[in-house]
């Protein structure tokens, strides 16, 4: 069975949002239908939907059995709307079904589908802002639900809703329904209603698909418009999460701009003595030429190492796709270490490595290992924080590790973190640090498991401070790609 | 009787492409430039006698800078002291540190190498003078 994507609308955080501003934020021409696990949920759906239509001047028709006009009636006092007046000025709309959609005892979609294009069609001059229209489904029970003619209906309210950029709601009891039946349901409507949450029907199959009259046919078109939008969505999904791990990587190399300054500065400022030195020499009453040919060999040098320097942000700022190649991790580290250096610095941390000269190779994004090796090594200085008594040292080691597998080790010797938040650091926006929007880690995990690795932390046994470790599989034989990050 | 003048200029910065630039740059001035590359190392061969004046890079690695000039200003080496770094200072709070510690200014990276040759040698025309009035 697929589990429902609930995307549609969605908080900053993440969570969906509350009903209320979920409809608020409905866009007109929509066609929604709501699955509802009660029939009590249904008056009070219709006291939000309604209710927001009715204070931004929209005409609201509901369409239902006669017993449910005082359940929407008390939903709609409840939000503060005067029913009354409402209903007076026809703002509100309460119609059975007998004046609706049945013509004796009989479904007549033709009917009932031109009563909604006449009341679209009449509400401008009528003096609202549109219409907003809902009806109790349980009618179509008294007809044969899941036939061609009641899907052709619905597929023509959503193209109805659309034209006229009405809002209209299909509600559906499901104890009152079978589930093939709302199987259909879910397929004709581009927007669902369950549990309190609107949610963008990614299963909706658009009327030019559905509209086959071979079942078959009609079912092998969904299957492949199905597979279609899930590989875009795949596809979507895959570019959005290596765009986030880029900004957390430009994130990171912001962190670093006063480091990145100073890499630059060295260069540029020898660049500027050796230029000095050669005024000097060639402006002697005797120009020394061989001492400035020597300066200027100095200003050509200094110049490739600021060449080096911008190549090396560049590379980690690349909008590039990811790529794997055969890669030496302890190279890796070594580069992520050229960006950190002014971090040491200023930091006054001092460096220890020990690293396995033997290990095999890895197969993996070079970037995004890189990226990995940085946040390790930058939020281990930072760990270290302000001068303390104790040694000051970042300590990292390269090894084979057991289960075939390469095991990098970065040691800090700051004041640590409590069980607690060492669970809690690879935790996406969970931060110790003033700065920063404590996505590192949490994306340094995703990278190391998306290279088939592992990425944890530990408190230090015999000493404060903490250690982040990462394993990657050693690389056997052919390149075969790995997972991409998800 | 003249006193000898002290002959050289040290530099003390751990980035080796850095000093040896500087140190062309004070031999293209006439200057003898003496490399220093860490404190500790500057602390265990420099001699106070041989040295007019010191260039100081701030952000060394072990001890650093700072710690190095208030050591230097404690145990009484009284030799011109020119801070460099590379590190922002946007409230002028290093320079204020570095003053405070005797050292004679600050110099941020990177900076025209006039300007370190002019302020080497107003310190030695300021030596001169102060000979000068001891000797007459």
């Amino acid at each position: 069975m697929r589990n429902t994507r609930e995307l549609m609308h969605v908080s900053s955080s993440g969570s969906p949002l509350p009903l209320e501003s979920a409809i608020q934020a409905l866009s007109a021409g929509g066609h929604l239908c709501s699955i509802d696990e009660r029939e009590l949920e249904q008056p009070e759906l219709i006291g939000t939907f309604f209710g927001i239509g009715l204070e931004r001047g929209e005409k609201c028709v509901y369409i239902a059995d006669k017993a449910r006009e005082t359940h929407i009636e008390q939903a709609l006092y409840a939000r503060g709307i005067d029913v009354g007046t409402a209903l007076k000025t026809k703002a509100l709309v309460l119609m059975s079904l007998e004046e609706a959609h049945l013509q004796g005892d009989s479904l007549d979609p033709y009917r009932m589908f031109t009563l909604w294009k006449d009341l679209t069609a009449r509400v401008r001059e009528e003096g609202f802002a549109r219409l907003r229209g809902a009806s109790d489904m349980r009618w179509v029970l008294r007809a044969a639900p899941g036939s061609l003619r009641w899907q052709a209906y619905e597929r023509h309210l959503t193209q109805l809703a659309a034209d006229s950029q009405c809002l209209l709601l299909c509600q559906y009891c499901r104890p009152d329904f079978r589930a093939e039946h709302l199987l259909d349901v879910i397929r004709t409507h581009p927007s669902v209603i369950h549990r309190g949450t609107v949610a963008q029907n990614i299963y909706y199959v658009p009327s030019e698909i559905g509209s086959q009259t071979d079942p078959y046919a009609s079912e092998l078109e969904n299957l492949l418009h199905d597979i279609r939008r899930r590989e875009l969505a795949e596809t979507t999904l895959r570019a959005t999460q290596l765009e986030l791990v880029r900004v957390s990587r430009l994130t990171t190399l912001g962190e670093l701009t006063a480091s990145i300054a100073h890499e630059v500065n060295q260069p540029l400022s020898a660049i500027i003595a050796h230029g000095g030195a050669v005024r000097r020499w060639l402006g002697r009453t005797s120009p020394n030429v061989e001492e400035a040919a020597k300066a200027i060999e100095g200003v050509i040098a200094n110049a490739h190492r600021a060449r080096d320097v911008i190549a090396r942000i560049r590379a980690l700022a690349t909008k590039a796709d990811s790529a794997r190649e055969l890669l030496d991790l302890n190279e890796i580290i070594r580069e992520a270490l050229a960006f950190a250096d002014g971090e040491f610095r200023q930091n006054s941390v001092a460096l220890r490595t020990d690293f396995d000269r033997t290990l095999p190779r890895i197969f993996g994004d070079r970037v995004q290992l890189q990226q990995v090796a940085l946040n390790l090594i930058v939020n281990g200085v930072e760990a270290i924080g302000a001068p303390t008594e104790g040694p000051r040292e970042l300590v990292i080691r390269t090894a084979l590790g057991e289960r075939q597998e390469l095991h990098v080790a970065v040691q800090d010797s700051g004041i640590g973190l409590p069980e607690e938040d060492l669970q809690r650091i690879f935790e996406p926006f969970y931060t110790t640090k003033s700065q920063g929007m404590g996505v590192g880690l949490s994306i340094s995990r995703s990278i190391i498991q998306a290279h088939n690795g592992r990425l944890w932390a530990e408190r230090n046994k015999d000493a404060p401070g903490i250690t982040v470790h990462f394993t990657l599989p050693i690389h056997h034989g052919s390149a075969v790609e790995g997972a991409d990050l998800s | 009787m003249t006193k000898r003048s002290p002959q050289f200029v040290a530099i003390v910065d751990d980035d080796e492409n850095l000093c040896a630039a500087f140190a062309d740059l004070l031999r293209s001035a006439g200057y003898a430039a003496e490399m220093f590359a860490s404190a500790e190392e500057f602390l265990r061969r420099a001699r106070q006698e041989t040295l007019r004046c010191l260039v100081l890079d701030l952000g060394l690695s072990g001890m650093s800078g700072l710690e190095l000039l208030r050591h230097l200003r404690a145990s009484g080496w009284s030799m011109p002291i020119v801070c460099i770094t590379a590190q922002p200072d946007s409230d002028g709070e290093l320079a204020k540190q570095i003053l405070e510690a005797g050292a004679q200014t600050i110099l941020y990276k990177p900076f025209d190498s006039e300007e370190l040759l002019h302020l080497l040698q107003s310190g030695d025309d300021k030596d001169k003078r102060t000979r000068r009035g001891a000797d007459g």
